[in-house]
């Protein structure tokens, strides 16, 4: 199983592989400081400790816009 | 240590947000609470709206702005004074559009009179075109006319200031860009209200100490109709961006330095301008007369190259005609 990510706004699909893991691993892994995302799991915002489960989906939304 | 229900740090309710340089944790409302009351302190600390000022929001229709709006909005019934929206409309096919929709539906909401200016209308062309006329690069000229605009309808409607949504990062990531470029009198006007010359209405930035990924959470909870999409002219790799990446990682690992980066860049700011230098070149544009460090504007040479004739006079002209009675 893999956990599915939705990058916005470049609306890049991810899949990570390697079973459940904390927010911030997980933000880590795709090259994220926390500064810099909002990470929605189920229509709702989760804290960098929680943890999303294999075979979940989550949104990253990313703070540095640019422009 | 699993942590799955991360309880808020005033009422217990489940936390959504980690304020690490303040050490808490905050439920949707406490969260929105807090950024509001950290706008409030902002406004307080460097005085940059009093009981019966009129204050211009530029709105692109972005997180940013549209948390600017929001939080204006309710701290100018709080603290009597009155705001407006101007929103300019650049003409970017596949972006504008969802960007002004942003920007209506939000005011409407809130009941707050709009300005939009579209450059289609009052130019004649849209800024692509604009920028292909005149042989620039399109973020350059938005740049012009975006200041332009901003500050001829504030003039032209009587208000007493500009407020923009640059939030912390921003100008962090100006000032970092501008000390590479050993460029310290753009680094000087970094400062949270630059004060009203002749031609030049003062602008003020409220979102001076809230993070970028905070104006994000707060339009995410509290839903604001923000659009989240890039302008197709960004710069994927421009130095801005590579320092706003730095810096975040710098604050992960330390806490509040951006605030206290902040609180120094305001404090001493103003003090690294050159003054006589600088301060000699400014004077008003011979067309418009609003500021210039030439005998023309930057937006009348722009005009100029890219339509023929220097268009500030008349743009000006219009938005008078435009914003009459906008405060009342
Ligand atoms: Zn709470
Ligand atoms: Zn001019």
């Amino acid at each position: 199983m893999v956990i599915k990510v939705r990058i916005v706004p470049e609306n890049k699909e991810v899949e990570v592989r390697g079973g459940n893991r904390r927010v911030r691993e997980l933000l880590k892994e795709l090259g994220l400081s926390l500064e810099e995302a909002v990470v929605v799991k189920n229509g709702r915002v989760v804290l960098d400790d929680e943890v999303v489960k294999d075979g979940e989906s989550v949104e990253v939304l990313l703070a540095v816009s640019g422009g | 240590m699993l942590s799955p229900e991360a309880k808020c740090s005033f009422c217990r309710r489940e936390a959504v947000a980690r304020i690490a340089y303040a050490k808490l944790l905050l439920c949707e409302e406490h969260y929105i609470e807090y950024i509001r009351n950290k706008v409030r302190r902002t406004i307080l600390r460097y005085n940059l709206a009093n009981r019966g000022d009129k204050i211009l929001l530029a709105v692109s229709g972005g997180k940013d702005s549209l948390t600017l709006l929001d939080i204006m909005y309710a701290l100018s019934q709080e603290m009597r004074f009155s705001v407006a929206v101007l929103h300019i409309d650049l003409g970017i096919e596949g972006y504008s559009e969802q960007l002004k929709h942003s920007v209506e539906s939000h005011t409407q909401k809130l009941g707050v009179p709009l300005i939009t200016l579209s450059l289609r209308d009052i130019l004649g062309v849209t800024l692509p075109q604009l920028s292909k006329r005149s042989r620039r690069p399109p973020c350059s000229v938005c740049g012009i006319v975006k200041r332009y605009l901003m500050n001829a309808c504030a003039i032209e409607s009587g208000a007493t200031a500009v407020a923009t949504g640059h939030t912390a990062d921003d100008v962090i990531a100006y000032a970092i860009k501008s000390f590479i470029l050993q460029d310290y009198s753009s680094l000087s006007k970094l400062v949270p209200k630059t004060k009203a010359l002749q031609g030049a209405i003062s602008r003020i930035r409220p979102l001076y100490e809230v993070y970028e990924r905070e104006t994000l959470l707060y339009s995410v909870l509290k839903r604001l109709p923000f659009h989240h999409g890039m302008c197709p002219y960004v710069v994927r790799n421009s130095l801005e961006r590579h320092v706003k990446r730095f810096f975040n990682q710098i604050e992960e690992l330390f806490p509040s330095t951006k605030i206290s980066f902040l609180r120094r860049l305001a404090k001493h700011a103003e003090t690294l301008t050159p003054v006589e230098t600088e301060r000699k070149s400014i004077r008003t544009c011979d067309v418009c007369g609003l500021i210039a460090s030439d005998h023309k504007c930057s937006f009348c040479k722009v005009t100029e190259s890219a339509v023929g004739m220097p268009l500030g006079r008349e743009v000006r002209d219009y938005i008078s005609s435009m914003v009459k009675e906008i405060w009342s």
